[in-house]
């Protein structure tokens, strides 16, 4: 982690007194600015009607857990997501922005009823009379919730039932995620079902590489399969991941360590997993899957070419997609909006890094 | 007018239409003052019969005197509103609005000023019971005032009052301040300013409360209406691998509307998404300004020969805050209040101003209408095409 220059410790100084100390944290002076109004804001709201000086103890005291690397959400204990506020524990991954990016865009797609592909000769696509009814959705590796929370509150307008489950190895995350659940339904942002109906968003504890109950396997059957698995290499953690990241945040979560299977690579091992998943056991029409860079992308949409090949079902018709940190953007010039792997033609929504790779029957 | 009233109430009844009710809403106005006026003009003409008359005795002739004078007075309050109901209505009259505060020529005081205005709109709105939220406060670099904050660079209020675009708009322009700043040791006496922008306020969210639809902004024709593939956005990337490598708070979003070339960017939120929102908010709020403003600057030159001079636009220095003679003085209206304290407060002075402002502006506008009425009464008539 390189020092931060002089000048600029100096011209935060001139700011604020606390502002170096944000700055250690932040890295860049207009997030430190910003992350000191957000840090102040939050004193007060959890400092009212005390005195004055127990406010600037308070204050002195996050700015200072901020400027060891600590990340401003585990300070704050929380980070919105979409129109949600998940809360965030140590122990758990917090929520990216590229992942809100996702889960937005493949809920609007769902309500407009775009992600199916054309059917054949035809400009069109098969309308489900019951499409617009009911809809189950399946996160693997769910963390905070964030994901199935989101699509839950996104989605509810357009469909009639939805039922949302997620799964992960971690207990930490599991109960994090049911709290969310009731923050959110708490704040309005989620309806909560009545208490004669069961309820329509669960969590539970569930390693995915475990051999699976019978009710497991039931609880699978899935419309749409969702997951951001832990993507880095060891390599990769210890050199590319901010001070902040490798010190603060769960390696569980990060980094996968299963033992390797043949055919891909170690950082790939969830992948591998899902694929399988979603073309043998959830008999799931979409699977998104969220990646860490433009190589893992291309490699995981051959590893997916590679399983569609092996069990070719002629009468499911798979198209992949490659989508960008910004699906909704307009592409820059330079970025590639189509792809020839293998043979197989793969479109390209958005701008940016490749960050996920998406499965749509 | 009165006929074209009652035919737009009969067109309403067979097909309706949001713009033919608002039009019916504006005629209602002046028809009922109208009627008022006429009413009281006959009674007087009846009065003045009854006087002429030889053979009205003694004790009518008193009362109808007396009867007289109380009605010179209603007629005249009369004409005035009647005046006033032919004064066309803004368009964005009834609207909430955005207020953008920022610091004009002047260094850190400009700055120092600028949060007093803040502050002084902020108890202004608070009085008047409107609700009041600070969209935007940017900050910029240098010495940071006595509540730890960095000296205000950007503020954008948003009043969410249906309606206060009307009761503020009097406010855009160049506000200027003269008093020994804080921060000036030998006690001499400078002058700077701070720019005030009024703005339509077009809620993402259509609360019942404004005018603007949904349809509004889907409407290519309306001035609320952007259209999403001009627009740019621009978020946070992070240089590396982004995603799981880093957890960054970045959340701001710069928006540009490519065509105009108009930039905005929100940063407040920790959310990106509600920062996206509110910046949307904002683009589509300065174009509907923009629009409104390029038709204005159509208008016919005569409007412009009245009204142009003494334009409020941007640029132009609207008003005074001297603190030495504890004076606000405006330009426009040429009023002057002496206590200073309670302006800055948003008191019932500042209101005094503002009405001020406003009835000037009515003035302006009436002129305008007048002259454009006798530029088009001197005009031989068009040919008619046969
Ligand atoms: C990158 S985090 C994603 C969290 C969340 N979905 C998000 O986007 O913020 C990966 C999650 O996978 C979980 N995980 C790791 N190994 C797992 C396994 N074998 N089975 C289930 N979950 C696992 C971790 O506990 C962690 O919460």
């Amino acid at each position: 982690m390189p020092r931060l220059p002089h000048s600029l410790l100096l011209r935060a100084r001139n700011i604020s007194s606390l502002l170096p100390l944000v700055l250690r944290g932040a890295r860049s002076l207009d997030s430190a600015i910003n992350e000191l109004r957000w840090l102040r804001e939050h004193v007060e709201e959890i400092c009212v009607n005390k005195p004055e000086e127990h406010f600037h103890r308070t204050l002195f005291r996050l700015c200072k857990r901020r400027s060891r690397g600590e990340p401003l959400q585990y300070i704050l204990r929380s980070q919105p997501f979409g129109d949600l506020d998940i809360e965030c524990k140590p122990g758990v991954l917090i929520p990216r922005p590229e992942t809100e990016a996702c889960t937005i865009h493949l809920a609007g797609l769902l309500v407009q009823e775009r992600l199916r592909p054309l059917t054949e000769g035809t400009n069109q696509r098969p309308r489900q009379s019951d499409a617009q009814s009911s809809l189950k959705i399946v996160d693997l590796c769910t963390g905070t919730g964030c994901i199935p929370l989101l699509l839950h509150s996104q989605l509810t307008p357009t469909f009639k039932s939805i039922r949302c489950m997620g799964w992960d190895i971690s207990k930490d995350a599991v109960s994090l995620a049911r709290a969310n659940l009731t923050r959110n339904e708490l704040l309005k942002n989620i309806t909560a079902p009545d208490s004669q109906s069961s309820p329509s968003i669960t969590f539970e504890r569930v390693d995915i590489f475990s051999d699976f109950t019978d009710q497991q396997l039931r609880d699978l059957k899935c419309d749409v399969l969702v997951s951001n698995p832990p993507y880095i290499s060891h390599q990769s953690f210890k050199y590319e991941t901010t001070r902040s990241v490798r010190n603060w945040e769960p390696k569980l979560a990060l980094v996968p360590s299963i033992p390797q299977k043949g055919g891909c690579l170690p950082q790939d091992v969830f992948y591998d997993r899902l694929l399988h998943l979603h073309l043998k056991v959830c008999g799931s029409r979409i699977l998104l899957m969220e990646v860490g860079d433009d190589e893992q992308a291309i490699r995981v949409a051959q590893l997916a070419i590679g399983r569609l090949r092996e069990d070719l079902d002629a009468s499911r018709v798979v198209q992949i997609e490659l989508w960008r940190d910004s699906p909704d953007s307009l592409p820059l010039d330079n970025e590639l909006q189509e792809y020839d792997l293998d043979g197989y033609n793969i479109n390209v929504r958005g701008s940016g890094t490749l960050r996920a790779v998406v499965l749509v029957s | 007018m009165a006929k074209e009233h009652d035919r737009l109430t009969e067109e309403t009844a067979e097909t309706f239409d949001a713009k033919i009710s608002k039009r019916i809403g504006e005629l209602k106005n002046v028809t009922t003052a109208l009627r008022a006026w006429e009413e009281s003009e006959s009674a007087m003409e009846e009065l003045h019969a009854l006087l002429q008359d030889p053979t009205t005795d003694d004790e009518l002739r008193e009362l109808a005197t007396e009867d007289m004078n109380a009605t010179q007075l209603q007629l005249e309050t009369l004409s005035q509103s009647l005046s006033k109901s032919l004064i066309p209505k803004h368009p964005f009259e009834d609207m909430p609005c955005l207020m953008e505060i920022r610091p004009g020529a002047g260094g850190g005081e400009a700055a120092i000023f600028a949060g007093d205005l803040l502050r002084m709109y902020r108890a202004f709105c608070a009085r008047r019971g409107y609700r009041v939220s600070l969209m935007k406060y940017d900050t910029a670099d240098g010495e940071s005032g006595d509540n730890g904050e960095a000296p205000l660079a950007e503020a954008i209020l948003e009043i969410e009052a249906s309606g206060a675009y009307g009761e503020l708009r009097s406010e855009a322009g160049v506000h200027r301040v003269q008093r020994v700043p804080a921060t000036e040791k030998s006690g001499r006496t400078h002058t700077s300013a701070a720019s005030v922008l009024v703005l339509p306020s077009l809620p993402a969210t259509g609360s019942s409360e404004t005018d603007v639809s949904q349809a509004d902004m889907n409407d290519p024709e309306s001035d609320y209406y952007v259209n999403a593939a001009d627009v740019k956005t621009d978020v946070y990337r992070s240089r590396g691998a982004g995603g799981q490598h880093v957890n960054t708070t970045d959340s701001a979003v710069r928006l540009t509307h490519i065509p105009t070339n108009t930039v905005v960017a929100m940063q407040d939120s920790r959310s990106q998404h509600k920062n996206r929102e509110k910046a949307w908010q904002l683009l589509r709020s300065k174009i509907a300004q923009a629009k409104r403003e390029a038709r204005e600057a159509e208008v016919s030159s005569i409007r412009r020969g009245v009204i142009g001079v003494a334009k409020m636009g941007r640029e132009n220095k609207i008003r005074t805050y001297n603190w030495g003679q504890q004076r606000v003085s405006d330009h426009r209206s040429g009023i002057n209040v002496h206590n200073l304290d309670d302006v800055m407060e948003g008191g019932p002075e500042l209101d005094k101003v503002i009405d001020s402002v406003k009835a000037w502006m009515g003035e302006q506008e009436m002129q305008a209408l007048l002259a454009e009425e006798q530029e088009a009464s001197k005009a031989p008539l068009p040919n008619k095409k046969k």
